[in-house]
This record gives C-alpha cells, structure tokens and sequence, in this order.
C-alpha cells in the first residue's frame, strides 16, 4: 500500500479546556472523499485546518506533495508563508465564499495564483488559464468581471482557478453553497471530472448527503467528532474531552462509586443510568434556554475604517446575571444582494475576537470587510442591500462538560458602498446626513 | 338519438312494464317505443356503457365489478355491510387537549392573503389570496372578525394590508425594486365554504391604512383603522363602509437636532381630517401621506430619532399605529408610539380627544388636550421619557395598559374606572430585571375574560425565542414565566371559553411559524398548530358582541 497524500491524525479544537472537535483521516492520491455534516458543524474549521488556515489545538497533518520533499511534509511546522505556497500550487481551495477579486476580469482571476506563484512564463500562464476557462465552459466568459457572471459561472470560475495550478489534492469548502439544484448538479459533475482527467484527489466539505455519497468515500463530521459510517474502525470517545486526564478519570470513578451504590440500594444500573440521562437533558436545554434567551447580540455599529474597508460591531450580553455565559466566535460571514440572490463576499473577526470570552454584562465583538462588489441591487435608492451571518459557540463554563450550543444570528443593514451615488441617496429624503447604515427589523 | 333497430336484445319485463307506466302517465311521446324511452338512461351513463353479468354474479352489496347496465338501477334497501367512519365526529386534539369549536383567522404577512383555522377540526377551512385581485403588494397585516352566532356558517372580517417599501425590509434579496403602492383594506366575508372578497374600503374611501383594525366591542357596527406611517386613524360605519371620522397626528418637536426631536419634548397636534367634498373621497391611497418609509416594527422608534429610517415627513412623525377600544364603547385610545403616551378620544361626541395619558414611570399621568380650532387640537409634551409600542384595556375596563419599549422597557398601567378620561391615574409600572435595555422586551398583551390574567409576550430579536409572562392583575405582579418557546412570537389573544390562549407565531417572515396555544388553567404550554405566512396577528371569530370586549379590538 502506498503512503497516502494526506494524513491528519488527532485534529483537535477545544473551546477553553474542553475539546469540541476531533478529527484522524487520510486520503490516498486521486481518491475523492467528502465530509459531511450539518451547517456550523465544523466542517470548514476542519478544512481551514487541512488547508494550513486555521492551526488546530492538537494533532498532525503530513501532506506528501512533492515540494522537493521525499517524505512527508508536516504542515503546521511550516511557516505562514510556506502554507500560502503551498496552497498556490499543490494545494488548490475552494472556499465558499465568491473570492474572485470583483476588479479583475475572469482570466485575470485565474491567473493571478499563477502570477504569484512565479514560476512559470506569461505564455504558459496563459495557456493554462484559457485550457482551463474553456474546460469550465467559460472560455466566453474571459473578459467579464465576477459582478457579470452568475452564481454558477463564479463557482465554475473559482473552480477554475484553484486547478490552474493543477494541484495534487483539491480541498472544497461547500462547493455548491448558494446554487439551485441545477447549477449545483452541474458543478458536482464538473468538479468530479476535472478531478479525474487530472488525477487530483478531491476532499469537500458538503451539508448534502447526496453529494457525499457521490464520492469513493464520505465521513460524518457529528458532535464535533469525525467519522467514516462503512468503516470498521473502533470507536471514538465522546466530546467533549478533559483536557487533563485526572478529571475524567475522577467522574468515571464517581460514576462507578454512584452505580454500585444505586444497586446496592435496590436501584438498578438501567434506572440509574436513566436518571443520568435525563441530567444531561436537563442540563442541555438549560443550556439551549441560555443561548436562545440568555444571550443579546445586536448589530450597534457599522463603521468606516479606510476608503473601501469597514467596520462592524456586535454588541453581544449576557441577560441573565445569575448565569455565567462564554462565546466562542466562529464564523462571520457577508453576503451582498447582486440580482435576486445574496453573494458571499468575505468579512473575519478582528483581531483577538476569535477566543473564548466570558460574556458579562455588554461586550462588543468587531469584524472587519472591504471586499465590495462595484454592482449591487438596491431596494433603498443608493444603497447596498448586505446580510452578515455570525456564528458562535457557547457555553456555561470555559471548559464545558457537554458540547456548546451552536448560535447562528443573520443581521440585515443598507449600507453605504464606498463610493456612493449621491443624487440617488437623496431620493430617500432622510431627515438629516445620510446613515452609513440602516439597520433593518430584528429577524 | 339512437336509431331503436340498433338495439341489440329484445325488451325485457322490466322495459315492458316501464313503458306502460310511462304510457299510462301521458309521459312518452306518440309513436315513441318503449326502446326508445329507455334511450336517455343509457345516454346518461355514457354511450360507451356495456351491460355485463356482473349484477347477476355478484353479490349486491353496492360494489359492481363491472361497468353500470344502461338500465341498472339502484335497488331499494341497499346494503352496505363494510365500517362507515363519519368524519366529523373526531375532534381535533393537540396533545390531548380539544381545543373547541373556535375559528381563527390569520393574515398572512408575506404571503399576501388570508386563511382559517378550524379548532374544531385542525383544518384550515379556507384561503384567500390578494394577489389573485389584483394587489400586487398586498402585505396582509392586521385583521379583526365580526360577531356570528354561527362562524361555521358565515361571517365577515376586515383584514388591512400594508404596501410601499414594507416588503423590502426583511432582507429578501428580491428583485423588486419599485413596489407598487398597496396600502389597501379589505372586507372579506366567510360564506361557509369560501371567501368571499366584498369590498376594498381604500378604493370606497380614498384612505388606504394598513396597521392595526379594532371593532367597536359595544355594537360591533363600526371599525377603526389606523396607520402609524401616515399617522392617521379612521372610524368607519360598517354597513356603509362611510368614514365616520379621521383624525392625523403630527409632532412638532422642540429640538431641532433629530435625535432630541421626541425626547425633548414639543407640541401634538391632533387634526380632523375630511374628504375632498366633490368627490366624497379622502386623497391618501397608496403611499400617499406616509411620513416614513417603511413601518414601525417593534424598537423602530428608536431608529428614527437616529436618522435611519427615510421618509418624506419623519420629523412630524408620532407613530400613530393603533386604536383600542374601551371596552365599553364609549372610549377609544389611539397609540401614540413615539411619545410612550395615547389620545383619549370620546366615539359619543365626534371622537374629539378628550385626554392624553402618558405611560413612562418618570411622565406626569396625563397632559390636557386643548382645542386650537373645530378640527384641531393639541397636546403639549414637556418630555418624552420612553417610546412605547403596544397598548390595551383589561376586559372590565378598569385599566389601560402600555409598553413602554425603547428607553425603559417596562409596563405602564393605568386605573381607567373614572368616567373623566383625564382623571385616569398611572397605578404601577413593571420592570423585570430579566428585561434587557432593548431586548428581551414586552410586547403584545392579551387579558383573560374575568380580567384576573394579563398574558404578556416578551420578544427577543431572531434567532433568540420569544416566551410569555403571566401577570396576576390584583397585584400587577408577574407570576410565571414561559422562556425560549419560539422565534418571534405576535399577537395574542384569549379564546371566548377562556381556557386556551392562542399566540400567533410570525417566525420573523421565515423562521417557524404557526399557532402557539397555552392552556390558561395551568399556564402550561400546549402546542403548535402549524401555519405558514409569517403571521402578524390574528382573531378569533366571536360568536357574541360581548366577547368582543377579550378580543384584540380592546388590547393588542
């Protein structure tokens, strides 16, 4: 058996002491493998992880790529510099997210990676851009920007863009989000055959059952450990995990004591064990009641932080002061309407937001964006029609017993583009100086 | 006609003696045969009918194996020896609770029509859809019945309906840039089978007002429409559907900085408003008078003295959204959401204002109403301590209570017993530590019919839940608290046998959405029954004037 081309053993996230991801897979060359797992489940915090994004709490990933490297490569010893290299070359991602410059024309778009990467000729640079724009069917296309194309001819684009390298191993973070059935059949088709004429082994996170099972393999990423259902693999423990050993040690060894004396008590092990499910039931909905109820979040501010780039804070409190109440920010992501349909456009945390933090009384959370279409729909005269969804996990304690509750909030503003059509603004008749932003009803 | 010769057999005894009897009775034509008279039967089951054996083969218990015989007929004493389940004898039940012969009616926000529920049977007993009339921006919002003995046999309801820039603002990535003008009201009667859409009372009266519609609780023979983008509230006569008096309000505010405009006070004028008397019609369909873009939905006052809702008159602006009746008739209170306060206006004396009460525990309790001229009157309002936004009278009438949302967050209750509105007198606030400064907030209130129970919902922004305070009124204390039950909870409202309270769920116009029910006895959840449309509000049919006093007319 040959070594494979991707190795991850003992991935791990934790939220404070407390483990809420877990993940060992491999991947052989030219094998297509997908994850799967509900929206938020941690699927692209796993891919941010293999892609040399986001570096994991715990664990291991080797990468046999080449590189002028006969062994294995461990990724997180590289430096930040070495993984942006890699991930211009032998690694191609696709992200969920638009992620084509809106100012540059399709074939530019493709090839920049090449461009940056800097080892091949302009002339063969653009063989391989058009090679692959028209295997993609968008050999029409090369000289429109992103905001001309539709949502399907933009994932066809990124699509193109992350193979012009013509990687070894393809990582695809949701490749179809955003697309009607149609579209997303045509991608999934497109994807595996480019995969296949080129030899690239393709790892994709999807929330579709159908398209996982589409692939040679497919693990279930479920209360945040990672799976494969076909395979006879022992199993793995539950999360979340100590992450010292003595705690879990000592609540087994409570656990036992309380067993014995239950039976010793007349009280059998099944009644007791009944009892200590419905705790944790308990314990859970109290939970859920405390993300739900307990906690405020609201969209106060949308500031300009330079020319094109902006600012916004989420005010997030804790209402119950009798409760202790910790967040993890995960995701934040910005979707502005071109058309009739709402294109992701890419927004992240500020800087020291995404840790655990106690949430007492009102703290504000800051993200950042500045990548804004020129073309949008505007439903308020001048205005920018912009979703911002924002997830968080959360907790009771910094190193929780059960797994944090998952909160997703979607906030809905006009807003402002960097360059605004003045005459058209003032059709609003806004009573003083234009708003930056209008803040639409909470929903 | 079937030539006779074509006809295949001779004529049977039964075809002989048909004949005759015809014959006898003068029925059949001369020089008709007997074959030719049976003619129209076999017509009637079609010409391509055969007779088979089956009627002698099988054995008669009303299933034929074969097609019907041109002559069969039907014998006399039928029998039928297989289960017959009468449908109607089951009940619906939601986990285990009847919930009783009841109907609601629910508007559907976002989806542009009307439907209703049969507690009685969990079926949704008809729909009606605006669109299919021509309202291509029909935002179908608030809604109250008129009394019907029988409800299962007929009745009628007005069901206003908001336009404009309404459907922009629940980030929809539509392609509707340019809604057309909606804004209209509609009368909609229930005939036993379907709906039936009687009158579109903006076209009959040149004012198209889409918030909430209140029924006058002590003859059911007039209505109230109100509108807090245009601040206007019109009193119509139901048999005639005349406006039997409108009134505009319009903030002159001391501050000229925006953001001070409410909070520091200034002058309310309250204006009767007349139609054009050439044409017998008032000139505000459509959007015409709206002062705001869009509506003032729950904390929206406080984004208005921030600048962020445009409109063409946002500085007169007073948010007069909504009438609720005494519940005796006589009296009526129009909400005045950006003051926190209400206008007392008397329905026995042309429905002049007649006392203002203001709701935040730091105002005074009431502010004289002066007459400027016969049509205008004002109010002068040294400061604005908190908006509000919804307000009701306990069923027995003996207190007026208002949301104080916004600035303070609290309930504000009035004792409203003094036949002198202006003596009204401001009795006690609630303040709850676990409302927030925004949010979670009171809302809407529903009262039970002996006025012991106030229901309030307390609302928290998506994707948190909404849950529900019990208030005992002998003490305005809050009693128990049902938490995260569901997203974006609405109106709600009390059934007539005041065992169940029912919540419309609005699911923020995408979320769930449905019918949260309450079993008031032991103030114990029930369940959902489900419901699409993003629901605003909802009524229960009454089945006598008297329940109109627990209905949503007198509280909201």
């Amino acid at each position: 058996m040959t070594d494979p081309l991707l190795r991850a053993e003992g991935l791990q996230r934790w939220f404070g002491s407390a483990g809420v991801l877990q993940a060992s897979l491999q991947l052989e060359a030219g094998e297509r493998v997908a994850i799967l797992g509900r929206s938020g489940s941690g699927k692209s915090t796993l891919l941010a992880m293999l892609a040399g994004l986001s570096r994991p709490d715990a664990g291991r990933v080797e990468l046999r790529i080449g590189m002028g490297v006969d062994g294995p490569i461990d990724l997180w010893s590289l430096p930040a510099a070495e993984r942006c290299r890699l991930r211009r070359g032998p690694v191609g991602f696709v992200s969920q997210f638009t992620s084509l410059l809106p100012t540059l024309s399709t074939l530019e778009n493709l090839l920049l990676p090449g461009q940056l990467e800097g080892r091949r000729s302009a002339t063969e640079l653009l063989a391989d851009a058009e090679h692959w724009l028209e295997a993609v069917g968008l050999g029409d296309r090369r000289d429109s920007r992103p905001g001309q194309l539709s949502g399907g001819e933009i994932r066809r684009a990124i699509l193109a863009r992350a193979l012009v390298n013509r990687p070894s191993l393809l990582l695809a973070d949701e490749p179809t989000s955003n697309l009607d059935g149609r579209s997303e059949a045509e991608i999934v088709a497109l994807l595996e055959s480019l995969c296949a004429s080129s030899g690239t082994a393709l790892l994709m996170v999807t929330h579709s059952e159908d398209l996982a099972r589409r692939c040679d393999r497919w693990f279930d990423l479920e209360a945040g450990v990672l799976r494969e259902p076909s395979a006879q693999v022992a199993p793995l423990p539950p999360l979340p995990l100590a992450r010292e050993a003595a705690p879990t040690r000592r609540r087994l060894l409570v656990g036992a004591l309380a067993g014995v004396l239950s039976l010793v008590g007349g009280t059998s092990l099944w009644q007791w064990r009944q009892q200590q499910q419905r705790t944790a039931r308990t314990r859970q909905d109290r939970l859920q009641r405390l993300a739900f109820s307990g906690l405020s979040a609201q969209l106060v501010a949308v500031e300009r932080t330079g020319q094109e780039r902006y600012q916004g804070t989420i005010a997030v409190e804790n209402l119950e002061a009798s409760q202790s109440l910790y967040l993890l920010p995960l995701d934040v992501q910005l979707y502005i309407q071109q058309g009739s349909r709402w294109n992701p456009f890419p927004a992240h945390w500020s800087d020291n937001q995404q840790h655990v933090l106690a949430v007492e009384g009102l703290r504000p959370l800051h993200f950042d964006f500045s990548d804004t279409p020129s073309s949008h729909t505007e439903l308020v005269p001048g205005y920018m029609h912009v979703r911002i969804d924002v997830t968080y996990a959360i907790a009771d304690r910094p190193d929780p017993e059960q797994m944090p509750v998952e909160r997703r909030d979607s906030f809905f503003v006009h807003l402002l583009p960097p360059v605004p059509d003045n005459e058209n603004v003032a059709r609003n008749g806004f009573p003083g100086e234009p708003p930056l932003y209008i803040p639409m009803p909470p929903h | 006609m079937t030539d006779p010769s074509s006809k295949g057999p001779g004529l049977s005894r039964r075809d002989a003696l048909q004949a005759g009897a015809l014959s006898a009775l003068g029925l059949l034509a001369a020089g008709v045969g007997p074959a030719a008279a049976a003619e129209p039967a076999a017509a009637a089951v079609g010409q391509g009918a055969q007779k088979g054996p089956g009627d002698t083969h099988a054995p008669d218990h009303g299933v034929r194996v074969t097609d019907r015989p041109k002559d069969y007929v039907t014998p006399k004493g039928l029998k039928v020896d297989r289960e017959i389940i009468n449908f109607s004898d089951i009940p619906f039940q939601l986990n285990g609770y009847t919930l009783g012969r009841h109907i609601v009616v629910m508007p559907q926000k976002m989806g542009g029509g009307v439907n209703l529920i049969d507690l009685g049977s969990g079926r949704a007993l008809a729909s009606l859809w605006y669109w299919n009339y021509g309202d291509y921006n029909p935002i179908s919002h608030h809604i109250q019945a008129f009394p019907s003995a029988n409800p299962y046999q007929e009745f009628e309801f007005i069901n206003s309906c908001q336009g404009g820039m309404n459907s922009l603002i629940y980030g929809m990535p539509t392609a509707v840039t340019d809604p057309p003008p909606g804004f209209n009201m509609y009368r909609v009667r229930f005939n036993g089978d379907v709906l039936e859409l009687e009158e579109n009372i903006a076209e009959t009266t040149g004012l198209g007002l889409g918030v909430h519609t209140t029924i006058r609780p002590s003859d059911a023979k007039s209505y109230c429409i109100s509108d807090g983008q245009k601040d206007i509230f019109g009193w119509f006569d139901r048999a005639s559907t005349r406006v039997l008096q409108a009134f505009r309000y319009d903030w002159q505010g001391n501050s000229s900085n925006l953001a001070d405009c409410w909070t520091g006070g200034g002058t309310l004028l309250i204006s009767r408003i007349k139609p054009d008397p050439a044409t017998g019609l008032f000139d505000l369909r459509g959007t015409k008078g709206l002062k705001i873009n869009w509506e003032m939905v729950p904390m929206g006052e406080l984004f208005v003295p921030e600048g962020q809702i445009p409109g063409p008159n946002v500085r007169a602006l007073t948010g007069a959204d909504a009438f609720v009746w005494h519940p005796d008739g006589r009296w009526g209170a129009e909400i005045i959401r950006m003051l926190g306060g209400c206008v007392i206006h008397d329905s026995q004396n042309g429905m002049v204002p007649v006392a203002y009460c203001a709701f935040p525990s730091q105002s005074p309790d009431t502010y004289p109403v002066e007459q400027v001229d016969g049509d205008t009157w004002k109010v002068v309002i040294d400061r604005v301590y908190s908006p509000g936004h919804e307000l009701g009278f306990s069923p027995d009438g003996h207190n007026l209570v208002m949301m104080n949302n916004g600035l303070e967050n609290s309930v504000g209750i009035f004792d409203s017993s003094d036949p002198d509105p202006s003596q009204w007198r401001k009795i006690r606030q609630i303040i709850d530590p676990t409302w927030g400064k925004r949010y979670p907030s009171p809302f809407h209130m529903a009262f039970t019919p002996d006025s012991k129970k106030m229901y309030v919902v307390v609302l928290n922004p998506a994707p948190g839940r909404s849950g529900i305070m019990v208030v005992d009124t002998a003490t305005w204390t809050p009693i128990k608290e049902l938490q995260n039950i569901t997203q974006d909870m609405q109106s709600c409202t009390v059934t007539p046998d005041g065992k169940f309270l029912l919540v419309a769920v609005g699911g923020f116009q995408r979320y769930a959405s449905g019918i949260f029910v309450l079993d008031t006895a032991k103030d114990a959840p029930v369940g959902f029954i489900p419901n699409p449309g993003g629901h605003h509000d909802l009524t229960l049919v009454p089945t006598s004037v008297e329940q109109l006093r627990f209905s949503r007319s007198c509280a909201m």
